[in-house]
């Protein structure tokens, strides 16, 4: 069997090889020229890149698209952690798997949900925003159709990434040593500080890594919790597509989305090392 | 588990009877760590509080959405059972773009299975290209799913293709990573030296796939079809570009339905789709165990 078993890969490289044939076509797309009269023209010009920058909304757009990469990724350790040291304490096999099956929830489940889930709670009138005024508040609070929502929405979606490879790290970390400092009269919080932080320090970075990635290139979260009013990067790409018709512009945001989840993405692959239990696929 | 031998011996050696519980043996007071344990169950419920609302939501008797209902009543599941059976505009629609997705979601797993399961043979056993064929397998998962979406469309469109095998394909391409990443890492759990040592002791090539590589594999391909069908089945950013009136995956019609009516039959609809999210979770621990499953 094993003879020729470099040849069995054939006809998934083929398949992959049209998407590399698609992704080449959007690139060549990004240089056409494009007007409103005359449509599409070959061509070999960088106006769609130079647009990025120059045009004001567009830039405000990818600004924000960062910005709110980058909260989710300051936000969600301190959700990560809990559950993360949480799945690496337990002592019985099957409490370890249970938690991993609650941490993997937002993979599984409908994106759909979550969010609807969010929007009923989070809404003018949800349960949330109930107990704010009841406490007194004059205003409900804005979730929904801001950055808000999206922060929250992202941080719910996106926590396995964050705590798979943090539980994975903390995993290697032999108990003895958190025993000692134990014993040694260390408190929980000493323990947490001085050995549980440093020594998953490189599993914190690959997960803030994988969670800025997945955020920014974010679509059905942006879409149903900004209701179209906050202008993330992959809603500027759909925009393009499907209202604007301008395809070459879009393929450029395209490209500059790809070429930025790329580049993080190797990043990521060359830090994390795939151990310990609750595998990711990046 | 990783209890050290002597954990062991101490909960086994002649303790006096009525003695307290040595400490090595019972949990350690820095373990139990309350703040850290209320912190995690914190974050549980952040997690499942938008999917305890919707389950609840589904059970109102309000006309609107409103949370908590006031009361409670299985008004909006009749509702949703007359959208499948005899409400006339929705019942073609959602019965068939359920009927869609399901075949669609079987189809693609077909795929994955016929092109998918060899490569991830050929990624461990191979002897050439390995790397190179690891790597570009799991390319898919590097790219953004809106840009595997206009990826499609604008090739289907240079192709002139349908949106059917735009589809199929794009749904192909998203989740092949996912079946040959879980058959990969069933296939080296087990060395090659068996294949090698049935073909020696006279076993036909068909009698060591059908004999040897197919059960080494088989948690690994039933994880990846479940996980397969599970990512098909809830798809959303890159078929937004690809679907088309007649081609409606189940997650579209329902977008479109949002869109215009945000009633608790929608919360009924989606705590059926999550009830079969949690059953394919479970699925996956079953065949696999969850902390082996790669996603």
């Amino acid at each position: 069997m094993k003879r020729h078993a470099h040849w069995y890969g054939l006809p998934a490289v083929i398949v992959l090889v049209v998407l590399v044939a698609a992704i080449i076509i959007i690139l060549r797309f990004s240089f056409d020229r494009w007007s409103a009269v005359e449509g599409q023209e070959t061509g070999w010009v960088t106006d769609h890149y130079e647009r990025l920058v120059t045009d004001r909304r567009h830039r405000k757009g990818l600004l924000l698209t960062l910005a709110i990469g980058m909260w989710v990724t300051v936000l969600t350790p301190f959700l990560a952690y809990p559950l993360a040291i949480a799945i690496a304490q337990a002592r019985r096999a099957r409490t370890r798997r249970l938690l991993l099956g609650i941490t993997i929830t937002p993979i599984i489940v409908n994106l759909f949900i979550l969010i609807y889930g969010w929007i009923i709670t989070l809404g003018p009138s949800g349960l949330v925003n109930q107990i704010w005024l009841g406490m007194g508040a004059e205003r409900p609070i804005k979730f929904l159709f801001d950055q808000s929502g999206i922060i929250i929405g992202l941080v719910h979606s996106l926590l396995p990434f964050m705590v798979l490879p943090i539980a994975s790290s903390l995993m290697a970390i032999p108990r003895s040593i958190v025993e000692a400092a134990g014993m040694l009269g260390a408190s929980g919080w000493t323990i947490f500080r001085r050995i549980y932080l440093p020594l998953s320090l490189p599993g914190l970075f690959a997960g803030c890594l994988l969670t800025f990635t997945l955020s920014i290139s974010s679509f059905v979260v942006p879409m149903l919790m900004g209701g179209g009013l906050v202008p993330m990067a992959a809603l500027l790409i759909r925009d393009q597509f499907v209202l604007i018709l301008n395809w070459p512009f879009g393929s450029a945001l395209g490209i500059v989305l790809l070429l930025s989840a790329v580049v993080l993405l190797i990043i990521y692959r060359r830090i994390a090392t795939v151990s310990g239990m609750g595998r990711i696929a990046y | 588990m990783e209890s050290s031998p002597n954990m062991h011996r101490s909960d086994g050696d002649g303790r006096a009877p009525g003695a307290p519980a040595s400490p090595r043996a019972k949990r350690p007071g820095w373990e139990r760590f309350s703040p850290l344990r209320i912190a995690a169950g914190a974050v549980v419920i952040f997690l499942f509080a938008p999917l305890v609302v919707v389950l609840i939501t589904s059970f109102s008797n309000a006309d609107t959405l409103s949370f908590p209902p006031e009361g409670f009543s299985l008004r909006w599941y009749g509702e949703v059972w007359s959208f499948l059976t005899n409400a006339p505009d929705f019942k073609e629609g959602m019965a068939r773009s359920l009927l869609f997705s399901l075949l669609l979601g079987v189809g693609v797993c077909v795929i994955n299975i016929v092109i998918g399961v060899p490569a991830s043979y050929a990624i461990v056993r191979g002897s050439r290209w390995n790397a190179f064929l690891d790597i570009f397998v799991s390319m898919p998962l590097v790219v953004p799913l809106v840009v595997v979406g206009i990826a499609m469309l604008v090739l289907a469109k240079e192709l002139g293709v349908s949106a059917l095998p735009r589809v199929i394909l794009g749904h192909v391409v998203i989740t092949l990573p996912f079946m040959v990443r879980n058959c990969v890492a069933a296939l080296h759990g087990v060395p090659y030296s068996v294949e090698e040592a049935a073909t020696m002791l006279g076993a036909s090539r068909l009698r060591v796939l059908t004999r040897i590589v197919m059960p080494v594999m088989a948690p690994g391909i039933l994880a990846g079809i479940i996980l397969v069908f599970s990512v098909s089945f809830n798809e959303i950013t890159a078929t937004i570009f690809l679907y088309s009136a007649e081609i409606k995956p189940f997650p579209m019609w329902l977008s479109e339905y949002m869109s215009f009516r945000l009633n608790p039959a929608v919360a009924a609809m989606m705590s059926l789709l999550l009830v079969f999210n949690l059953g394919v979770l479970f699925l996956l621990d079953r065949v696999m165990g969850v902390q082996r499953v790669v996603l």
